[in-house]
């Protein structure tokens, strides 16, 4: 059976109006970042991808290269499902979610083996006992970042780990670093899963959903006895917290991404954010803990508490925030153009006076780097960790 | 060796004029090409051959000289929210003209309180973007014809016609546009004086209203490139109330002296009948009168919530509860600005009768009962919800049914399918006009059936004048 069956309502729910294209008010100037960047047919966003599913269902339609090459063109941001209005009547809950749609036609090209090579590429190194990572780097080197920083791979009865991710791992490590920093400065026990394998989500993304739980299965293996796991991706966060449960897997023990780990502590009164930054900074929502989890808040109250530093919102910004682009494998498909998309995030934030972009999740940073590089803007990127171990005094 | 795609003949053409990106005929963009938001759809939504998306109005000249020298049809395509079903076409061969590219504001002329914008910007940043300069313009504040195009707001084409419910018809208030006519020249239909640079544009010239001719002409005569709108000053003050009547001979009396009034005092009505009244959260055994209203102050706001009071309360309608006139407060918004929570439903389907204001209650009973027996003759009540609405526009009214249903139910869609066919069987011989019949493949094969000969034949000479190669979305009209 078709994975896109199960999603067989949400397609006939459309009614094909379009608002997944031209939403315009008050909050929303565009909606879809693959829509504005690419050539803009109707199938380069929700509404016509939602009329390929339903072609596909009704057997007018069949599976191809060429579709698989236009579902490949989505960042799953989901800013279409925030734009469409369209809710069940009867329980007030959104009808239609056009990602779960995309999503569940990518798993069928990948069943059907027709996924772009660069995803192909992803899903067996992720299945290589000796990587278990979406980048190709060796299961070995996971930890290269933590040389020196004496970081211990048990919990110490704490019953907090921290799950860290490949993107921490292997690219921007200093997410890693920074967090372990912060803990280890707040005197707080912690444990680190010393056989830590991608937590799934760059595969759920593109389809090869049946990989997922295996990996989900070892890392939760590996995480037992935990009682509080913190991520500082959110990628992996909204993959625990989400989608673990949603493929029937039993999630013990309570997830939360660094930026409610760090709200919750400030609010306990343990978090002395005492030293002055004094930065005009914008904070810029990544999707999968803004749109898919509702963590809107949690890192704005954190930033606003950091003595010296001027919070300022992109426009648009919070649910109806611009992705960086880089989500949903979408940056292996189209590196360049996932970087043009990273590029109007540093415009909304130079609109506002911002001299500091700030985000809580690697892949974000990763585009958005890359977008101040290839574009030589002034702007300069911190990740939350990062500043909060400033204000902390390191 | 992967075999290499043979494309449509005019692939090369095309990609020269708008670059490769913006050209494509590959099956399953064809396939999204064809379906509209209209309910049947999926029965005549047909692929044509390729599609194009133009950048700016030398593209358009370029693409309609191109169709017109190898004699390929152009099927011009704006947010693709038709609910009259797709347009005919060519299936396999025509060139989809999708102009929502073309999506700039070209000017926001304040002094002469008009605003200028290429065909393919949607209704909802042409509303936001003149709101946040204080003004405002006709338009249908509904979604989803609120995601409509401006180049489809003027032809027709997508419920473009449409109406601002306090306004008058959407028409009314185009100033002029840019068209492509079918031999590839440019037209301005409200600049007249051979000096380009002569005035303000004006849909009054020394000449006859070509801005009329090609309101609602759906592209068969040319592709609008730019629209020229009127701008009204915006409302400081927005308000809500509601009434409810005990029968539609009372309502109906209201909306009758209402309508006398010169200005009209409510920015929209709409009626609910008892059942509708009831799926909104008010009252069941009432017929609704929901009406909102606007002014430059606090007491230009009260003088119209007193006169349509006063109004109703001789036609013998009571006032709404301070809890029903919030709940309608937030119905508006709901429904105004969301219209998607209530099509969420699933699919629907359109049964709108537009009709002059002396007969309007005989018909609008005969309507009624009319959709009740089909109902019961196919067995489909309680089968879907049917909103049941009433309204009045200028010199007219409009009794308007929406149809909510499971598009998945194959059983069920096929009656709402033979349900709309017989609609506009009942329509057409009763020479009635329909809103939604006056779209794409209703009028294509519908409702031009029904047209008198003389009026044919001057439709058909001027087709055959303009468009001697019958080009410009052929079929419909008949053409």
């Amino acid at each position: 059976m078709l994975e896109l069956e199960k999603y067989r309502r949400n397609v006939y729910s459309c009614v094909r109006c379009g608002i997944c294209r031209a939403k315009y008010d008050e909050n929303v100037r565009r909606v879809c970042p693959i829509r504005e960047h690419s050539s803009g047919f109707e199938t380069h966003y929700a509404k016509g991808r939602m009329a390929i599913a339903r072609g596909i269902l009704e057997g007018e339609l069949e599976y191809s290269k060429g579709i698989a090459d236009v579902l490949a063109y989505c960042t799953t941001c989901r800013n279409c499902v925030e734009a469409c209005g369209a809710v069940d009547m009867r329980t007030g809950n959104p009808k239609i979610n056009a990602t779960a749609v995309v999503e569940a036609m990518r798993a069928d090209i990948a069943n059907l083996g027709l996924a772009p090579e660069g995803w192909k590429t992803i899903h067996s190194r992720t299945e290589r006992e000796d990587i278990r990572n979406p980048y190709g780097e060796p299961k070995k080197d996971r930890w290269k970042w933590a040389d020196g920083m004496d970081v211990d791979f048990r919990d110490h009865g704490s019953g907090l780990m921290y799950f860290v991710g490949c993107t921490s791992s292997y690219r921007q490590t200093v997410i890693a670093a920074s967090t372990v920093k912060i803990l280890k400065k707040l005197n707080i026990p912690f444990g680190i899963p010393e056989d830590e394998w991608c937590c799934g989500s760059p595969l759920l993304r593109t389809g090869a959903r049946k990989q997922v739980e295996e990996l989900a299965k070892h890392n939760l293996e590996t995480l037992k006895g935990a009682e509080k796991v913190i991520s500082s991706c959110a990628g992996c966060a909204r993959t625990f917290v989400e989608d673990y449960p949603k493929m029937g897997l039993d999630v013990p023990f309570e997830v939360l991404h660094i930026s409610q780990f760090f709200d919750a502590l400030l609010r306990e009164g343990r978090l002395p954010l005492k030293k002055e930054i004094r930065k005009v900074i914008t904070y810029h929502d990544p999707c999968h803990i803004g749109r898919h989890m509702g963590i809107y808040d949690e890192p704005r109250n954190v930033l606003r508490a950091i003595p010296g530093m001027e919070l300022r919102e992109m426009y648009p910004t919070r649910e109806n925030a611009w992705c960086c682009g880089a989500g949903g494998g979408f940056r292996i498909s189209d590196p360049k153009m996932s970087v043009e998309i990273a590029a109007d995030r540093l415009k909304h934030a130079k609109e506002v006076g911002a001299e500091a972009l700030t985000c809580s999740c690697p892949f974000c940073m990763r585009n958005l780097t890359d977008a101040i590089k290839e574009t030589n803007s002034d702007l300069e990127f911190h990740d939350i960790t990062q500043l909060v171990l400033e204000s902390l005094g390191e | 060796m992967t075999p290499t795609k043979k494309h449509h003949a005019l692939y090369e053409d095309l990609s020269a004029i708008v670059g490769s990106k913006y050209v494509s005929d590959d099956d399953f963009i064809l396939w999204a090409y064809a379906h509209d938001s209209s309910s049947v759809a999926h029965i005549y939504g047909k692929p044509q051959g390729i599609v194009v998306r133009p950048g700016c109005t030398e593209d358009v000249v370029e693409i309609v000289k191109l169709a017109n020298k190898t004699l390929t049809p152009i099927v011009p395509r704006g947010g693709g929210l038709g609910i009259g079903g797709p347009l005919p076409g060519a299936p396999g061969k025509a060139i989809v003209v999708d102009m929502t590219r073309m999506d700039k504001i070209i000017d926001i002329d304040e002094g002469n309180k008009v605003v200028i914008a290429e065909a393919g910007i949607t209704e909802c940043e042409l509303v936001t973007r003149v709101n946040e300069k204080g003004w405002d313009i006709l338009n249908t504040a509904f979604q989803p014809y609120y995601t409509t195009t401006l180049g489809g707001h003027i032809s027709g084409a997508s419920c473009g016609a449409g109406m601002h419910l306090g306004r008058s018809w959407n028409w009314k208030g185009v100033i002029g546009m840019k068209v492509v006519l079918p031999n590839g020249t440019v037209f301005e239909t409200n600049r007249w004086n051979v000096n380009q640079d002569a005035g303000q544009p004006f849909r009054w010239v020394p000449a006859p209203d070509f801005t009329g001719f090609f309101s609602g002409t759906y592209g068969a005569f040319g592709i609008i490139t730019e629209g020229t709108l009127r701008m009204f000053r915006l409302a400081k003050i927005k308000d809500v109330d509601v009434m409810f009547f005990d029968t539609f001979d009372d309502l109906w009396h209201a909306l009758y002296e209402l309508s006398e009034l010169d200005p009209y005092p409510c920015e929209y009505v709409f009626c609910p009948n008892p059942k509708t009244s009831g799926i909104m959260g008010l009252r069941e055994n009432q017929f609704g009168f929901i009406y909102g209203f606007e002014g430059r102050n606090e007491e230009e706001v009260e003088f119209k919530r007193k006169t349509v009071h006063e109004i109703c309360e001789k036609a013998g309608g009571e006032p709404g509860t301070e809890i029903e006139i919030k709940s309608c407060a937030d119905l508006q918004k709901r429904v105004f600005k969301n219209m998607g929570t209530v099509a969420s439903i699933g699919m629907w389907s359109l049964l709108e009768l537009v009709l002059g204001r002396k007969d309007f209650p005989k018909v609008f009973k005969e309507h009624a009962e009319w959709r009740d027996k089909k109902f019961e003759e196919k067995g489909i009540e309680g089968r879907l919800t049917d909103f049941h609405l009433v309204f009045p526009i200028d010199e007219t009214f409009i009794s308007s049914v929406m149809l909510f249903y499971d598009d998945n139910d194959l059983e069920l869609r096929k009656k709402v399918f033979e349900l709309t066919h017989e609609f506009f069987e009942y329509i057409n011989h009763r020479g009635y006009v329909s809103f939604e019949s006056a779209t794409g493949w209703s009028l294509a094969t519908g409702t031009s059936k029904f047209f008198r000969p003389e009026l044919r034949d001057f439709l058909y000479a001027l087709k055959k004048a303009v468009d001697p190669n019958n080009i410009m979305n052929p079929g419909l009209f008949g053409f």
